[in-house]
């Protein structure tokens, strides 16, 4: 898919991996609809070009999805790209001995992770598909899972939430690709974002660092380059690119 | 194997750091999953098994080497 001159909406896309890409995107030609809860770097990433607009929504509210992307249509008119990369990190036990005794896993703490990270996708997908469906759009869906899918000690509802977002990219790959829709998944491993420090900890951070090959943590802008990567090759399809430094081999 | 040395290789610590004031809420290494490995280690090492309330009790590692110590594990 050449990307100048078409439309893409990015969730989260105003911190991290998601700003990044959305620079990217911005840079070949693309218009791009940042949908994000954190307004705090609206005003900067607008600043940054003419090509980019933000809107807020809590992408866990089914009713705010519909009518900010309503709002994305009326100003974009169509939509050929979306990437559903906004979401939260979250790290507890099943059942763990911590400073103050034993614990078990929040059960808010798991709805609030999967509402996050797995229905809002649904939601979004389904919302945009709609539109695309209807005005037999040519367009792409790219999900940000996790290498997590795999199941992460420590990660449960991180874990569950990602490997669900992995078996809605392959069952849209084959219920959308009659309509010229294809949806794929980028699988980052650790990178380095402000919010991969403050969950993980430098400490833990450092034992994972040790287990990559590399020696180092992901950069958001090469894992940007991936899913820009997967936007624009027309033949990548249902499968998941995993983006780890060589972490699981 | 030093009690030291042990706690020192599973939370990837010098062992010289390793102190009993040394304690899982002031370390940044030590989570609960550590805890876990932590405790494998110790009853593989000195050949103990220990029961639910002295591995949760085993929060600082002056509290690890006094349950190691009263169950003979030390000497
Ligand atoms: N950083 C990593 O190490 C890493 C590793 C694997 C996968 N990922 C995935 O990559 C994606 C981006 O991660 P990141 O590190 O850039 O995170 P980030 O925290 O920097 O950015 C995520 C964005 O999502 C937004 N968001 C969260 N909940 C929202 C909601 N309910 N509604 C609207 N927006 C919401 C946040 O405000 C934030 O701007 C996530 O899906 C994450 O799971 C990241």
């Amino acid at each position: 898919m050449e990307l100048h001159g078409k439309s893409a909406i990015v969730t989260g896309g105003a911190n991290g991996i998601g700003r990044e890409l959305t620079k990217a995107l911005a840079r070949e030609g693309a218009s791009v609809a940042v949908i994000d809860l954190d307004t705090r770097n609206f005003k900067s990433i607008e600043a940054e070009s003419d090509k980019v607009f933000c809107i807020e929504c809590d992408l866990t509210d089914p009713l705010q999805i519909r009518e900010k992307v309503d709002v994305i249509y009326d100003r974009l008119k169509t939509v050929e790209i979306l990437v559903n990369n906004a979401g939260i990190l979250y790290s507890a036990p099943l059942v763990g001995i911590t400073s103050d005794g034993i614990r078990k896993h929040d059960f808010e703490k798991w709805d609030t992770v999967i509402k996050t990270d797995l229905s809002s996708v649904f939601y979004m997908t389904a919302t945009v598909v709609e539109r695309m469906i209807k005005c037999r759009t040519k367009g792409v869906i790219v999900n940000i899972s996790s290498v997590a899918a795999a199941g992460n000690a420590g990660q449960s509802a991180y874990s569950a939430a990602k490997a669900g977002v992995n078996a809605l990219t392959a069952t849209w790959a084959k219920e959308l690709g009659n309509w010229n829709i294809r949806v794929a998944g980028v699988a980052p491993g650790y990178s380095d974002t402000d919010s991969t420090h403050a969950v993980m900890g430098d400490g833990n951070l450092a034992e994972v660092v040790s287990r990559v090959p590399l020696k180092r943590l992901g950069k958001a802008d090469e894992v940007s380059a991936a899913i820009l990567s997967v936007v624009k090759n027309d033949f990548f399809n249902g499968k998941i690119l995993e983006i780890d430094g060589g972490l699981i081999v | 194997m030093e009690i030291e040395t042990l706690i020192g290789d599973v939370l990837g610590v010098d062992s010289n750091q390793v102190s009993d004031s040394l304690a899982m809420k002031e370390s940044d290494r030590w989570d609960s999953l550590k805890h876990m490995e932590l405790i494998v280690a110790l009853e593989q090492t000195f050949q103990v098994e220990l029961t639910f309330d002295e591995i949760v009790a085993m929060r600082t590692v002056g509290e690890i080497r006094r349950i190691l110590g009263e169950k003979g594990a030390l000497t």
